[in-house]
């Protein structure tokens, strides 16, 4: 009577597989993340101008091909971004980088779960409130002065424990068959005029939106802010989930203006050709005048900080600079990289005088958009 | 002639304690489903850890009114969404199975397909193509000069969305239990005078509701914890508010608070399931075997049957399947390359089979134990795999980063710690299906097993797990299915470079890259069809 | 003293407030046939399952075939207690075709097929190997229930009301065929049925249930012309035992 029962012996021989392919795992992994990258690889190849290595600093020259090693990013800025520049990364150093793609908030918070025990060298994020986070909770190493030094004060941490590398500005985008440029405001307070009524979309759940407020709060005091808000609130703005559906409402003409970054549009421009849109940017010093970044930061948790700087800094070479400005239509941050044409260069927005550190306390901002009843 | 005799006892009372002798489960049973449970436990641990360290100010948010109202809208939300997926799926099912409905078995496909679709491209393509000024604006302006539609955002919106993509689980359900119903119930019924309809409401119905029970379980647990619909939609769900405490702030603290939170009221809606298991048997007590059923002539109820079946599938599949195809059709004019990405098609169904298969594992034990062993230990082993599923995923996600980088760091980023991710997920899906096959399973063919000589090991294998087959296929579907569109757990557990179509859709969909994000979406929807089909179609072997 | 093939002593079972079974007694000879009568409701299916080991009794002991099945610290699973079980509605399983349902509780080998054709042949099936259980009548089913309990040669074949699904014509008929089966088989049986016609022209042995009790255990000879109360208004008049104190609760053969 002792049969054997042949779904038992499937069962093991799932179990088996499973055990097998959890082990096998990290063989496959690298080989598909490359794959798919091999249709981009072009790109990257033509977008920045003919190799001129950085200059400087020392330590970013680029070392001979081959000289190996492996370091892991976790990248908040996802890879349809920045993926093939890590891929010109790896070819022009010899230097294998694994990255671990994902939401820059999450990623944040996984760091944070795993403290010292972080498999993660570099930390590439959207904007400075992750990299401010991060930094609260003691995690990242500073970086050297040479690298620190190719970036405008204003774009990096003070402590040196982040720096910038490209810039996501504020603007406003209209629509110009029903606005005239002359027709929107000198600061961002201005469109609390009534005569904005049903005109304006925003997205307040949107982290560049947050950081703006952050900024506000900073620059103008919680009362301001909050009179701001609540000016806002009373024109009845459209609330839209993300900065495209603002730009895409904006040209169909669902609404007039909309607050969002500026490179929206030109991601739009390039997908779809022409859009009834344009961009329009503060000056002098306005709050609604911030230039946000993204930025990278090294974990102390890190036993590859040597690879980790020479990534860092490679990020703020020439060559990724220009890589930033053409393909993800960012700012440039470092002096003499040309910025995509219909962009203002740097030095002509006089932006308000904040240190970026300080929009890592984005809790008191969201208590306030709550309180104001914009979330 | 031998004699066995012994004096005239008067019965004496039988004491409480040696009465009501049970038979015990076997180890073999109780150990892995104890295990699976305890896995089930590491969220909450996680969470009681995270919000003990959370400091007296995340307690006292939790204190405002407005967390209650988001309490209350979590609720409404759960609650419309479930009574509505009902409605749609009862009738719908009925027609599906028990009909000669026009073109059966391709409303049975279609209709269960927008499963697939991923709320945060589900979402995304409701606002596309029924906003103010969406594609359906577009359309009828010209026609009747409509200016603007009424605002989606808010309510109406994550009700739609979240029902037009989840009302599959109770379709699926109720699929599969109306064809275990044995038909001479039915036939009975109608002997005794009652008409169609009234058999539907008299006899089918109730034995029913355990399967609207646990479909209804499913979609209120994916109500609470979808993040895509409530996001897109701007509605101030709980998985919201604990998502924006992560994005705004990262305030692990507050978020553990309203995960808690969010705890109690999944264990309030478990509950009420629970109440309505009742204790009514739904194998059938007599009797051989099941015949097929035969097939209610519609006759020109068809016309109005064949619109229904049309419009679902015209909202919950054609929509969102044509703004897709108009993304990667615009994109692709304006000069975008075509980009297949096979390779991350490949590691969706890996990883989703993978998944599939671990669920079933985990979830055997824990089905037999609850439905053949009924008893307190079991009733709360198989709610606990429920906890999972009502969590937002980046909870369960960072719970399990926790756990692994203080526990058991070897398999910290492993394919193994993703798969146990996906379990803890989905497992109750699994659960469900199995233990609703299970129930229509008499134990006297477990009984007649282990009479004619067999452990219960073997009976197991050879005759409550063949017959339970449906419910086992379907639960690996459905786990599989779910898997391939998960994203939050794939993109913070997986191995470092491990890509799924879910997280391509997600990196160019996040960018606004609408036309590189279609076609891994439609390549989800593709690759997801097959299983799919099998799922509705395949479950009626030795029923034909 | 004769083979004994079952022996309970005192066995009792209850389900919360139900005392299904109270202190029964009874033995069985080899070879012999048991009726188990008794209104619906008294106790038997409880009985039936107690001695093929689906429950465990609160209380008293069982052997089977002189081995010790079940006592206070032992418990002999079903699998291992060479029983055969015929259920009320035969329980044939639904996934396998008549072949491999009777083949289920016999080991493999050379003399399984073998024996697969005796049994069939026994129950006069023969020809019928390939069908699925959908695909037969009820007599058939229940023939194939009974070959498949028969196969592996058990100490005792259980039935529980096997003759309750068939209609009456049919019943009758098959009863009698069943009888020659077993009795051609050279099995031990007990059977539960709560009609005295059919306890009374089939079996070697009647034993009487009321109320989880047994009120009564005699050939049927003896249940015809008791020598007190006539039993079958024992049977008729619930919750009122037969008074004969000698015999409450205990079956002497
Ligand atoms: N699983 C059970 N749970 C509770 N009560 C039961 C169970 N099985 C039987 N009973 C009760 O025990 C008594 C005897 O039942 P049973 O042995 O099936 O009677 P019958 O003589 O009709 O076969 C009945 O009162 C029945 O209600
Ligand atoms: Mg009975």
């Amino acid at each position: 009577m002792a049969r054997k029962p042949q779904l038992l012996t499937l069962f093991i021989a799932l179990v088996a597989m499973l055990a097998i392919s959890a082990c096998g795992s990290p063989q496959v992994a690298p080989t598909a993340t490359s794959q798919p990258n091999t249709g981009q690889a072009a790109q990257p190849t033509n977008a920045p101008q003919p190799t001129e290595a950085p200059q400087q600093p020392a330590e970013t020259q680029a070392p001979a091909a081959g000289q190996g090693g492996t370091l892991t990013v976790y990248s908040g800025r996802t890879e349809d971004l920045v993926g093939p520049l890590i891929e010109q990364f790896e070819k022009d150093t010899g230097i294998e980088v694994q990255v671990k793609y994902g939401d820059t908030a999450e990623l944040a918070a996984a760091l944070l779960e795993e403290g010292d025990a972080s498999p993660a060298d570099v930390f590439f994020a959207q904007d400075a409130g992750a990299l401010g986070a991060v930094r609260k909770a003691g995690l990242f190493a500073p970086l050297s002065e040479a690298i620190l030094s190719r970036v405008d004060e204003r774009f990096r941490a003070d402590d040196g424990s982040w720096i910038g590398v490209s810039g996501r500005a504020r603007v406003v985008v209209y629509n110009p068959e029903l606005v005239k440029e002359e027709d929107l405001p000198e600061t961002i307070f201005g469109f609390t005029d009534p005569k904005w009524k049903g005109k304006i979309g925003w997205a307040p759940t949107n982290g560049s939106f947050q950081a703006f407020v952050t900024a506000l709060r900073v620059l103008e005091g919680e009362e301001r802010a909050r009179e701001w808000l609540e000016g806002i609130q009373a024109n009845e703005p459209k609330v839209y989930p993300k900065n495209t559906a603002i730009v895409e409402a904006v040209a169909n003409g669902e609404v007039e203006v909309g607050f969002v970054n500026h490179y929206y549009l030109l991601r739009l421009l390039k997908e779809k050709g022409d859009l009834k849109a344009k961009n329009y940017y503060f000056n002098n010093s306005d709050p609604g005048a911030l230039i946000n970044v993204a930025g990278v930061g090294m974990l102390k948790s890190s036993d590859n900080k040597e690879l980790a700087e020479q990534f860092i800094a490679y990020l703020v070479s020439e060559k990724a600079q220009q890589y930033f400005s053409s393909e993800t239509f960012e700012h440039p941050l470092v002096e003499g990289v040309k910025a995509d044409p219909r962009l203002p260069g740097l030095s002509e927005v006089q932006t308000p005088k904040i240190d970026l550190s300080d929009l890592e306390d984005l809790d008191g901002t969201l208590q306030l958009l709550q309180d104001a009843g914009v979330l | 002639m031998a004699t066995v005799s012994r004096p005239f006892q008067v019965p004496r009372p039988i004491s409480r304690s040696r009465s009501q002798r049970r038979l015990l489960p076997p180890f073999m049973l109780t150990l892995p489903a104890l295990g699976v449970a305890l896995g089930m436990l590491v969220p909450i641990v996680y969470l009681v850890i995270r919000a003990a360290s959370a400091g007296e100010r995340a307690w006292l948010l939790l204190l405002r009114d407005r967390t209650l109202s988001v309490f209350l809208q979590t609720v409404l939300l759960a609650g419309t969404t479930t009574l509505i997926s009902v409605l749609i799926a009862v009738p719908l099912a009925w027609l599906l199975v028990r009909t000669d409905l026009p073109l059966r078995h391709f409303w049975t496909v279609a209709t269960a397909l927008p499963l697939v679709i991923p709320s945060y491209i589900g979402g995304f393509t409701v606002a596309a193509a029924l906003g103010p000024r969406g594609m359906l604006q577009k359309i009828l302006e010209p026609l009747i000069g409509v200016q603007r539609l009424p605002e989606i955002y808010g309510f109406p919106g994550a009700l739609l969305t979240l029902t037009l993509f989840s009302y599959p689980y109770v379709l699926l359900s109720i699929q599969a239990g109306l064809r275990g119903i044995d038909p001479s119930l039915e036939e009975a019924s109608r002997s005794l005078g009652h008409g169609p309809w009234s058999t539907f409401r008299r006899i089918i119905l109730p034995q029913l509701r355990p399967s609207i029970a646990a479909g209804s379980l499913l979609v209120a647990l994916y109500a609470l914890s979808d993040f895509g619909a409530v996001s897109l939609m701007q509605f101030d769900s709980f998985t919201r508010v604990i998502y924006m405490q992560y994005q705004a702030s990262i305030n692990r603290g507050f978020a553990a608070v309203m995960s808690l939170a969010l705890v109690a009221l999944t264990g309030l809606v478990l509950y009420s399931e629970g109440r309505t298991r009742g204790r009514a048997r739904y194998y059938r007590s007599a009797g051989g075997c099941n015949r097929p059923a035969t097939l209610i002539r519609l006759g020109r109820w068809r016309w109005p049957a064949l619109a229904f079946c049309g419009l679902l599938v015209l909202l919950a599949l054609m929509m969102p399947l044509g703004v897709m195809i108009y993304w990667l059709v615009q994109g692709l004019s304006n000069g975008e390359p075509l980009r297949l990405v096979w390779s991350a098609a490949l590691q969706s169904i890996i990883a989703s089979g993978v998944a599939a298969v671990a669920a079933v594992i985990a979830a055997v034990p824990v089905a037999v134990l609850a439905v053949r062993y009924s008893g307190r230990l079991s009733k709360w082993i198989e709610r606990s795999t429920y906890i999972g599923h009502a969590l937002p995923g980046l909870v369960v996600a960072l719970a399990l980063i926790f756990f692994s980088i203080n526990v058991v760091r070897p398999i910290y980023q492993t394919f193994a710690l993703l798969i146990a991710g996906y379990t803890v997920l989905f497992l109750p899906q699994a659960v469900g299906a199995i233990r609703s096959s299970l129930l229509q399973i008499s134990p006297r063919l477990e009984e007649a097993g282990r009479s004619l000589g067999r452990t219960p090991r073997q009976v197991l294998a050879t005759i409550t797990l063949p017959m339970a087959r449906p419910g086992v296929m379907a639960g690996a579907a459905l786990v599989f299915l779910t898997t391939m569109k998960e994203l939050p757990v794939t993109l913070l557990l997986s191995p470092i470079g491990f890509q799924t179509l879910a997280t391509r859709i997600w990196s160019a969909s996040s960018e606004a890259f609408w036309a590189r994000a279609a076609a891994p979406a439609l390549l989800l929807v593709l690759v997801s069809s097959l299983p799919m089909a099998f799922l509705v179609l395949g479950d009626r072997r030795w029923r034909s | 003293m004769k083979d004994v093939a079952i022996l309970c002593e005192g066995i009792s079972k209850r389900y919360g407030t139900v005392q299904a079974v109270r202190e029964v007694t009874l033995a069985l000879e080899r070879g012999q046939f048991l009726a188990l009568l008794g209104p619906s409701g008294c106790g038997k299916t409880t009985t039936l399952r107690l001695l093929a080991g689906f429950e465990i009794p609160d209380s008293g002991e069982i052997a089977i075939g002189g081995q010790k099945v079940s006592a206070p610290g032992l418990f002999i699973p079903p699998e291992r207690r060479r029983i055969g079980m015929v259920f009320q509605d035969y329980a044939l399983f639904p996934h396998m075709n008549v072949e491999r349902n009777i083949a289920y509780g016999l080991s493999r080998g050379p003399e399984q097929a073998a024996r697969i054709q005796e049994v069939l042949e026994l129950v006069g099936l023969v020809g019928l190997e390939k069908r699925m259980p959908h695909e037969l009548s009820g007599g058939q089913q229940q023939r194939v229930a009974l070959a498949r309990a028969l196969a592996a040669r058990p100490e005792v074949v259980l039935l529980d009301e096997p003759f309750s699904n068939l209609d009456t014509g049919l019943r009758v008929r098959v009863r009698a065929e069943v009888r020659e089966i077993l009795a051609r088989a050279g099995a031990t049986a007990v059977f539960v049925t709560h009609d005295q016609e059919e306890a009374l022209s089939l079996a070697d042995q009647v034993a009487v249930m009321l109320n989880g009790q047994l009120v009564q255990c005699a050939s049927p000879e003896e249940v015809l012309s008791p020598p007190g109360e006539p039993p079958r208004s024992a049977v008729r008049r619930r919750g009122q035992p037969t008074a004969r104190p000698g015999l409450r609760g205990v079956c002497t053969l």
